[in-house]
């Protein structure tokens, strides 16, 4: 039994909630907003911001490792959208969409980072956690080992285990989203769980 | 590792991907294959694991920002459609007015013919098929200057 695991008897108690799977064909509540969006109504680019940021926050979050990186490319995603309003057709839904361009900023950012020679993922807990979590000791280690472990993932591991595990994406809505075959998402899972399971085997108990 | 060759089977399951019937098959396959049965315990276990991450809260300063942003591109855009009608409207009112300056005044009766033209279209077809250019240009000085009414 892993050594860790002890410590975490307090926080595995319970079972997670299953994901939530939201349809992500456009609804007609999203086609309803992006008309209200193109007519200029101030209070629709208020709810696109309300509905969505904290997902995009939490994803960009994961994504990059850090908060202060997350926030630019959530600010960038945004500026992104209202600027491409147009463009969208409205065959996925807008959650899709605003998470496809959230993609595109993170890979923009990743190469950036990866031409200044910063390639190392800082995993900023301190910062964007101290907000959110108990000041349990345990559980902080045990976050910003998961944190770092997620982190040491290649991206394309690491998108699909964001999307599935903490997002709670189905495959479909996964391949959609990275416009890349189903298949592709399978397998990416399959080996980014081997490789994370390798690097948190201290954590489970049957490894 | 699991040696069994259902193992991404067993990460649909696991996802809950599989439709009904080969979920159930699948369970039968579980409930006989001990590998994959374990296999299964170290996923759900990882998952729970992961499941332990809180999720990073957005900062009120940067959801204020984020909204300052949206007020301006709704401004934005109101600017750049009436921008869009404006100049529709604008292209629309010079084409209708081309459209009546070229347009001949109405004064009630038919456009007159002028007189040169009358008199070139009443002379017999071969006689102005055989007119040379300089006769052609004097009946026009002619039915211009009035003096061209050979009636």
């Amino acid at each position: 039994m892993g050594k860790k695991v002890a410590a975490l008897g307090n926080y595995m108690s319970n079972e997670p909630e299953m994901p939530n799977h939201r349809g992500y064909p456009a609804s007609n509540s999203d086609a309803e907003l992006v008309r209200r969006l193109r007519k200029g109504e101030p209070a629709a680019f208020r709810r696109l911001v309300d509905e969505y940021a904290q997902y995009l926050f939490g994803l960009a979050f994961r994504l990059v490792g850090n908060s202060a990186d997350a926030e630019d490319i959530l600010q960038e995603t945004y500026t992104g959208a209202f600027r491409g309003l147009g463009s969208f057709r409205g065959q996925s839904s807008i959650k899709t969409w605003l998470t496809q361009i959230l993609l595109r900023q993170a890979a923009r950012h990743h190469r950036v980072r990866a031409r200044r020679k910063v390639i190392s993922m800082d995993v900023d807990l301190a910062a964007a956690d101290r907000r959110s979590v108990p000041s349990a000791t345990g559980m902080v280690d045990v976050q910003m080992d998961v944190e770092a472990a997620i982190g040491a993932l290649s991206p394309a591991h690491r998108e699909v285990i964001v999307f599935r595990e903490l997002k709670g994406l189905s495959y479909d809505e996964i391949a959609t989203v990275l416009g890349v075959p189903q298949g592709t998402v399978e397998s990416r899972l399959f080996r980014a769980r081997r490789e994370l399971r390798e690097l948190l085997r201290e954590y489970l108990s049957h490894e | 590792m699991n040696e069994c060759q259902r193992a991404e089977e067993l990460n649909a399951y696991h996802d809950g991907e599989l439709p009904p019937a080969a979920g159930a098959e699948f369970e039968e396959h579980l409930r006989q294959c001990p590998r994959c049965a374990a296999e299964l315990a170290h996923l759900r276990e990882l998952s729970r694991l992961l499941g332990t991450l809180a999720e990073p809260k957005l900062s009120p300063q940067v959801l204020h920002r984020l909204h300052r942003g949206a007020v301006h591109a709704s401004q934005a855009g109101i600017q750049r459609m009436a921008q869009v009608v404006s100049a529709v409207a604008a292209s629309v009112l010079l084409v209708c007015s081309i459209w009546m300056w070229r347009l001949p005044a109405d004064t009630g009766r038919p456009e007159e013919i002028p007189q040169w033209e009358r008199w070139a279209l009443r002379q017999e077809e071969p006689r102005v098929a055989e007119t040379g250019g300089e006769e052609l240009a004097l009946w026009m000085i002619e039915g211009l200057t009035g003096n061209g009414d050979h009636d």
